[in-house]
């Protein structure tokens, strides 16, 4: 879905052209950003890419592992 | 042929003062772009106005769309090549929550740009709850938790709780449900069954059109909402509301707007997708360079009634710098919209992920996935 290939090869060649900085380019990026720390989002809960059920999990409020909602209510 | 010759002739002339560019072989030239009437397309007007897709053998036509899925039913069924997307609607398409498509991202379009506004009469109510700084001006960011009381006002009266965002994957259905569960209060849940969102909810959600949101509010069908901008300055210019926070105080840097193609495209017209990604980074660099030196001109860009047709001061607010929060707080937030810094533009898979994962968190996947999803 996220075609990071396409966006740096473009950007490359951008580059080549003089009309872009090489610096500007996050060239080795695994496609994972470094995790939010938690004094940067409202309720303090850090965001992982690499780790989003733990993140999920640590959620008061929103579905949690196996639950399900079913009719008007969540279960599990 | 002719689309070649034009691109020679500019390259010509930048070559004088640059590397030699390099010219793609257009699978096709001619292009329809969507997008919605936000300040966050700017990528889109820049590139077209500063001459980047011409730069590149691209003959482009931007098209304003009603709402968001109009936007996305284009692009899926071709009418558009590729449209200004919420992030939320290549991951959902493509896993089939609404229209099942396989759509791709080239491209993150910004960070930042939404705000969550509230009624006037919500906020009077909303101000004895939230603690002031020395100078008397509410203390930000705003929890909402300063809402509850409200909310459970309205219930104890039979009177429901009504809130807009513009999509069921909107980066704003996910942030406004951000701030409201942050607060304590529920934003309600989907089923497979029931994709209303508002199962066991204490803030009820519904969607409307970003450019229709404040006179929404005003009518009163809504008592708040989540939208980019220049919809929330326009409620402070209009009188009509007071924004409470901005997404840049809800989570610092957060992945918004994506360029969306179809992976048809991508796959038919490769080298014409590297071409508008060229001329779309240009615009980004273009947006944010020397300290968003350009921004007035981007401004009056977007102001014109081709693109947001909204009165250029509106625009102004956001796009310079600065936010107004209650009529003459103006409080500074520099990067309220993001277009290339903190490589703003890479699409990365974690910004992905978390969306899923506020897919997930709301049940609109009615199962776990594991962390790879």
């Amino acid at each position: 879905m996220h075609k990071s290939e396409i966006y740096l090869k473009a950007a490359r060649l951008l580059v080549d052209e003089g009309m872009a900085n090489e610096a500007d380019f996050p060239w080795d990026s695994d496609g994972y950003k470094a995790a939010t720390p938690s004094e940067d989002i409202i309720d303090g809960i850090p965001y992982d890419g690499r780790a989003p059920n733990a993140c999920l999990e640590s959620l008061p409020i929103g579905l949690k592992a196996e639950q399900v909602v079913v009719g008007n209510e969540v279960q599990g | 042929m002719k689309t070649f010759f034009t691109g020679l002739a500019v390259a010509a002339s930048f070559a004088a003062t640059s590397a030699s560019a390099e010219f793609l072989d257009l699978e096709k030239d001619e292009l329809t772009i969507g997008f919605i009437k936000l300040t966050d397309m700017a990528p889109l007007a820049v590139a077209y106005e500063q001459g980047y897709f011409l730069d590149e053998g691209l003959f482009v036509t931007l098209e304003a769309q009603a709402n968001w899925k109009v936007l996305l039913d284009g692009v899926i069924d071709g009418q558009l090549d590729g449209a200004h997307m919420l992030a939320g609607q290549p991951l959902a398409a493509t896993i089939g929550f609404g229209t099942e498509a396989h759509i791709i991202t080239p491209f993150s379009m910004d960070l930042n740009g939404n705000g969550i506004t509230v009624s006037n009469e919500v906020w009077e109510k909303m101000k004895p709850n939230i603690p002031k700084m020395d100078d008397g001006r509410p203390q930000h960011p705003i929890s909402a938790e300063a809402l509850v009381p409200v909310v459970e006002q309205f219930a104890s009266e039979g009177k429901p709780f009504n809130m807009g965002m513009v999509f069921p994957v909107s980066t704003h259905n996910y942030e406004l449900r951000y701030w409201l569960a942050a607060g304590g209060l529920e934003p309600g849940y989907y089923s497979p069954e029931n994709v209303s969102g508002q199962i066991g909810a204490d803030v009820f959600l519904s969607v409307t059109p970003p450019p229709q949101m404040p006179a929404t509010l005003e009518a009163g069908t809504i008592h708040g909402y989540c939208v980019g901008e220049p919809w929330n300055q326009q409620a402070v210019f209009k009188g009509i509301g007071v924004p409470v926070i901005t997404d840049y105080q809800l989570w610092k840097n957060n992945p918004e707007k994506v360029f969306g193609i179809t992976n048809e495209f991508a796959e038919q017209y490769p080298n014409t997708t590297l071409a508008v990604t060229k001329a779309l980074i240009r615009a980004a660099i273009w947006l944010d360079e020397n300290d968003n030196a350009n921004r007035p001109e981007a401004v009056e860009i977007l102001a014109r009634a081709e693109y947001v047709g909204v009165d250029a001061e509106v625009i102004a607010n956001s796009m310079t710098g600065f936010f107004e929060f209650e009529k003459g707080d103006r409080r500074d937030i520099p990067d309220f919209n993001v277009f290339f810094r903190y490589n703003a533009t890479y699409p990365f898979y974690s910004d992905a992920i978390w969306y899923l994962t506020q897919v997930r968190r709301w049940g609109q996947i009615p199962e776990a996935k594991d962390d790879q999803w």
